[in-house]
C-alpha cells in the first residue's frame, strides 16, 4: 500500500517538474528587446488594493503586458504613507524585473527629508500615466452644506469657522493632500482635524457613512460614488471649475485663489543603473499602453481626461524635476521643513 | 426568492459556468490548503485570464474560490498545525492539538460543517440585507468602535493557550512589541527597525506564523523523536455526531453573528471576523482552559465566523464599492477588466450578475460539505506518513510558502527564527496563540487607535462617551479584572514571594 502510494507520490513530482521545465522553455523564448523580458515582470504598487493606484498600475500593466508577451505581477505593499514599500523596491537588482509604481510623494517626501531617495537622481521615470486634480466632497445627504441640494462651499467655510476645529477631512498623510488642504485652510480662515489612513475603502466609507465631513480626494478614484448619489463634489482645488462639474465652485474662478495647484501624478519608474535599452523599451512599451484603446477607456471612465494625463519618459523627468521646486516653495510658505539644498 | 431561483438557474443550466463553479470550488479548496500559495496566490494568478471570461463568469469564479479557499486553509492547520492563510490561525490553536490526541476527523468535521453553515447563512444573509446592513455598518462602526472592538479582544486573548495568566499577558505584549517593528500606520514615522530596510516594511505576516506554527511544531516533534518519547496522531475519520453538534449550537450562532458583522466592516474582513469568534468562544466558554489544548469549540467558532465574513464581505462590496479585504478589492479588479463599476449603482446595472454571484455562493458553501467530506476523509490519511519524511516535507513547504511571498530570503530567515522562538516559547508555557494576535489586533488596533484620537480630541476617557466603543471597552476592562480575580491566587502567590524576598 504504502509502495504504491509512493509511486503515485513520484508521478506527480515527474509531472511538476515536466511541467516546470516546459514553463521555462516558453519563458526563455518570449519575444522581447534583445532577450528582455526573458521571466515575469514584478510591479510594487505602494498603496492598497481597490485605490487609485491600484486601479492605475492595472489598467496601464494589462495592455503592456500583451505587447511585451510577458506576464506581469503586481504586488501592493502599504502603509507609511506610501514608503514602507520602498525597502523591497530598493533591495532588487537594477534589471528592469522588479519596477515601482509611484505617486507625487517621492518628491515631496525628499523634500520634506523624510526619505533620502531622490526620484530625479535614483530612479528613471518610464511614464507618468495619471496626472489628476484634486477636490473636496461631502456625503450626497448631509444638508448642513447644501443650499436646495446643491453643494455650498460657503456653508461649509461658516460651518468651520463657527465650529472651529470640529470639521473633520477624510485624507490621506501624503504632502500633497495635506499642503492643499493647508492652502485652503490659509485661504479660507479656518481649521480642520485631518483623520488619515492609506485605505481607501475606509476613506471613503468614513465620509460616506457619515462619520467625517469632508474627503479630500481626486475626482476619477471616487466618480462612482458620485455617480451612484453618495457623495457630491463641493470645491475644486483648481483655477476654473471642470466642465464635468461645472456646479462645483473653483478656488480661482470663485474664490480668487492665486495658486498653482498640486498635481497628484502617478507614474512608473525603475532603479538608476537599469540597462539603458531596457529602459528605452519599457518607456515605449508603456507609452504604447497609453494609447490603447484598452488604457484610452480606463481614462475616460475615470475622468482621468481633466487634465492631459501622459507624461512621456523625458516628460516625467521633467515633471520630477519641477515638482521638487513646487513643494519646497510650498512647505516653506507654510512653515513646513525643507530639506537643506533645496 | 424569485432572483435566488434566476440565478441558480443562470449558474446549472450552463456548461461552462458549471465547469467554472467546480474549478473555482477545488481551486479554492487546493490552494487554500497549501501554505504560501492561499486563496489569494490562485485569484491574483487567475486575473488576467478573466477578461476572456464573461463578466458573470468571471465575478462568479472569485465568489466561490473566496467560499472555498477559507475552509481549505483549515485543512492544514488542523493536520499539520500549517494554516493556509491568515484567517485559519486560530482554527490550528485547537484544531492542531484535536489532531495530536488522534480527533483529526472531528476537527475536520466541525471545520467542514462549520464552514458550509457560516457561508451559507451569510449567503442568506447576504442576498436578504444587502442595502440596509452596509448602511448600517458604515454608519456606525468608525475608527472609534474599531479600536474597541480590538481592545475587547485583545482582554481576552491573554488566557489562552498557557496555565499561567502573566506568561499570556507577556506572550501578548511581545507579539504587540513585533507588530509595532516597522513604521507607524498613519505617519511612516520609523521605529525598531534598527536602520534596516528589510524592518522598515514591517515583520510579515505570513513568515511569522509559518514560524511559530509550522517550524516549532517540526522542532517539537523532532525532539520528541529523538528522546523516543514520539507518537504518531492517530488517524481518525470519525465525524462529530448530531448530539456533539448541537451541543455547539450557540458558539456556531455567536460566530456566525460575528463573522457576519466582521465581514461587513471595509477593511476588516474574514481575519479580524476569525480572531475575534475565538475570542468570543474563550469568553463565553465555561472551560476557558480547555482552549489551546484541543477544545472542539476553538475550531467551530473561527471556521464558522471565517466563512460568514466571506458572504458579508460582498455587502460593502455590492452595495458601497468598499473591498472588505484583500480578495474582494481584486474582484473590483474583475469588475473593473468588465467595464463595470461595483457601487450603489451595481444591483440595477448588473442586477443578473449579482443574483448568479448570490447564488454561487450559496451553493459553494453547501457545496463545501460534500467536497470538503471527500477531501478531508482522503488528506487525513497523509498522517501516515512517518514523521522523519514528513517533517522535511513541511519545512521545504513552509519554506517555499515564505519565500514565495515577495521573493525575499529574509523572509524564510525571519520563518526560521520565529521557528526557534515559538520552539522555545512552548517549553516555556508561554502562549503562541496570544502573541500570534497581539501581532495581527495589535497593528489594527493601532491604526484605528491614531485615528480614534483625532476624533476625540486626544482624549482617551471619550471613548466611554460614545455608546458602541464605551461598552466594548468597558467589556474589555471587565474582562481583563475577571481574569485577574480568577488568578488572584497566582498573583497573591508572587506578591508573597515578592515581599518575602524584600523584606
Amino acid at each position: 500500500m504504502r509502495k504504491s502510494f509512493g509511486k503515485r507520490l513520484l508521478a506527480v513530482f515527474a509531472a511538476i517538474a515536466s511541467g516546470f521545465g516546459m514553463l521555462v522553455a516558453t519563458s526563455v523564448s518570449a519575444d522581447g528587446h534583445g532577450n528582455y523580458p526573458e521571466r515575469p515582470i514584478t510591479v510594487i504598487c505602494c498603496y492598497g488594493k481597490g485605490g487609485g493606484s491600484d486601479q492605475a498600475v492595472d489598467a496601464i500593466v494589462g495592455p503592456a503586458a500583451k505587447i511585451m508577451n510577458a506576464k506581469i505581477n503586481k504586488i501592493n505593499i502599504t502603509g507609511g504613507g506610501g514608503l514602507n514599500c520602498l525597502p523591497e523596491f530598493l533591495q532588487a537588482p537594477a534589471d528592469g524585473y522588479t519596477l515601482l509604481q509611484h505617486i507625487d510623494t517621492l518628491t515631496s517626501r525628499y523634500v520634506e527629508g523624510r526619505i533620502d531617495l531622490n526620484a530625479v537622481s535614483d530612479l528613471e521615470g518610464l511614464v507618468i500615466m495619471n496626472v489628476a486634480p484634486t477636490m473636496l466632497f461631502i456625503n450626497a445627504d448631509d444638508e448642513r452644506f447644501q443650499t436646495d441640494g446643491v453643494p455650498d462651499f460657503d456653508k461649509l467655510v461658516e460651518y468651520a469657522k463657527q465650529e472651529e476645529g470640529k470639521l473633520t477631512v477624510s485624507n490621506i498623510n501624503i504632502p500633497m493632500e495635506l499642503i492643499s488642504m493647508a492652502v485652503v485652510e490659509n485661504h479660507f480662515g479656518f481649521k480642520s482635524r485631518q483623520v488619515l489612513t492609506g485605505k481607501s475603502g475606509e476613506r471613503f466609507g468614513a465620509v460616506i457613512g457619515g462619520q467625517l465631513d469632508v474627503l479630500m480626494e481626486q475626482p476619477g478614484d471616487v466618480s462612482k460614488y458620485v455617480e451612484g448619489g453618495r457623495l457630491k463634489p463641493i470645491l475644486a482645488l483648481w483655477p476654473t471649475r471642470f466642465e464635468n462639474f461645472p456646479d462645483t465652485k473653483a478656488t480661482g474662478q470663485d474664490y480668487g485663489l492665486d495658486w498653482e495647484p498640486l498635481l497628484r501624478f502617478r507614474g512608473m519608474f525603475t532603479k538608476k543603473g537599469t540597462p539603458p535599452e531596457i529602459v528605452d523599451y519599457l518607456a515605449k512599451v508603456f507609452a504604447e499602453s497609453y494609447q490603447s484603446e484598452e488604457h484610452q477607456e480606463f481614462v475616460k471612465r475615470k475622468s482621468l481626461d481633466i487634465v492631459d494625463s501622459f507624461r512621456s519618459r523625458e516628460d516625467t523627468t521633467k515633471i520630477l524635476e519641477e515638482s521638487l521646486g513646487i513643494y519646497a516653495e510650498a512647505s516653506r510658505e507654510l512653515g513646513l521643513p525643507v530639506r537643506k539644498g533645496l | 426568492m424569485e432572483d435566488f431561483l434566476f440565478g441558480t438557474q443562470q449558474l446549472f443550466t450552463d456548461p461552462i459556468g458549471i465547469l467554472i463553479f467546480v474549478v473555482g470550488l477545488i481551486g479554492g479548496l487546493v490552494f487554500g490548503a497549501v501554505p504560501g500559495l492561499s486563496l489569494l496566490t490562485l485569484a491574483a494568478v487567475l486575473l488576467p485570464f478573466t477578461a476572456y471570461m464573461s463578466s458573470t463568469h468571471a465575478i462568479m469564479l472569485y465568489g466561490v474560490i473566496y467560499v472555498s479557499g477559507v475552509y481549505g486553509g483549515a485543512v492544514t492547520a488542523i493536520l499539520f498545525n500549517i494554516p493556509g492563510s491568515v484567517e485559519n490561525a486560530p482554527t490550528a490553536f485547537d484544531g492542531y492539538p484535536m489532531t495530536q490526541q488522534g480527533h483529526s476527523g472531528k476537527a475536520i468535521g466541525y471545520a467542514v460543517t462549520c464552514s458550509a453553515f457560516g457561508g451559507t447563512l451569510a449567503a442568506i444573509a447576504m442576498m436578504a440585507f444587502t442595502e440596509p446592513v452596509a448602511d448600517f455598518a458604515i454608519k456606525n462602526f468608525g475608527p472609534v468602535e474599531i479600536f474597541a472592538l480590538v481592545f475587547f479582544g485583545l482582554a481576552v486573548v491573554a488566557g489562552i493557550g498557557t496555565n499561567s495568566i502573566a506568561k499570556g499577558w507577556l506572550s501578548l505584549l511581545i507579539g504587540l512589541l513585533i507588530g509595532s517593528i516597522g513604521s507607524d500606520p498613519v505617519g511612516g514615522i520609523p521605529r525598531f527597525n534598527f536602520g534596516t530596510l528589510y524592518l522598515h516594511g514591517g515583520v510579515h505576516f505570513i513568515p511569522l506564523i509559518l514560524g511559530f506554527f509550522a517550524v516549532a511544531e517540526v522542532f517539537v516533534q523532532g525532539l520528541k523523536l529523538a528522546r523516543g518519547e514520539y507518537a504518531a496522531p492517530r488517524v481518525s475519520v470519525s465525524y462529530p455526531t448530531f448530539l456533539e453538534f448541537w451541543k455547539m449550537k450557540f458558539v456556531v450562532v455567536r460566530s456566525a453573528i460575528i463573522g457576519f458583522f466582521c465581514g461587513v466592516l471595509p477593511g476588516i474582513g474574514a481575519t479580524l471576523a476569525a480572531f475575534m469568534s475565538y475570542n468570543e468562544a474563550v469568553r463565553w466558554s465555561k472551560h476557558p482552559e480547555r482552549f489551546g489544548k484541543g477544545e472542539p469549540e476553538g475550531v467551530v467558532a473561527p471556521e464558522t465566523a471565517n466563512n460568514a465574513a466571506t458572504g458579508a464581505a460582498m455587502i460593502p462590496l455590492l452595495a458601497l464599492g468598499l473591498p472588505g479585504g484583500a480578495l474582494t478589492a481584486m474582484m473590483i479588479g474583475v469588475f473593473n477588466l468588465h467595464d463595470m463599476d461595483v457601487g450603489p449603482l451595481i444591483m440595477i446595472e448588473a442586477r443578473d450578475l449579482v443574483w448568479v454571484l448570490f447564488a454561487s455562493m450559496f451553493w459553494a458553501s453547501l457545496a463545501i460539505l460534500l467536497v470538503g467530506v471527500v477531501e478531508a476523509k482522503g488528506i487525513v490519511n497523509l498522517l501516515r506518513i512517518p514523521f522523519p519524511v514528513l517533517a522535511p516535507a513541511i519545512l521545504v513547504f513552509a519554506t517555499i510558502g515564505a519565500f514565495a511571498l515577495r521573493g525575499n530570503i529574509l523572509d524564510v530567515y525571519t520563518m526560521f527564527i520565529a521557528g526557534i522562538a515559538g520552539f522555545l516559547m512552548r517549553r516555556g508555557d508561554y502562549s503562541i496563540p496570544a502573541l500570534v494576535m497581539g501581532v495581527i489586533l495589535g497593528q489594527i488596533g493601532e491604526d484605528t487607535f491614531s485615528r480614534s484620537m483625532v476624533l476625540l480630541d486626544y482624549n482617551v476617557f471619550a471613548f466611554f462617551t460614545e455608546p458602541i466603543s464605551g461598552v466594548l471597552i468597558a467589556a474589555g476592562i471587565i474582562t481583563i479584572v475577571m481574569n485577574i480575580i480568577r488568578h488572584r491566587e497566582l498573583f497573591g502567590k508572587y506578591y508573597a514571594e515578592f515581599t518575602d524576598e524584600n523584606a
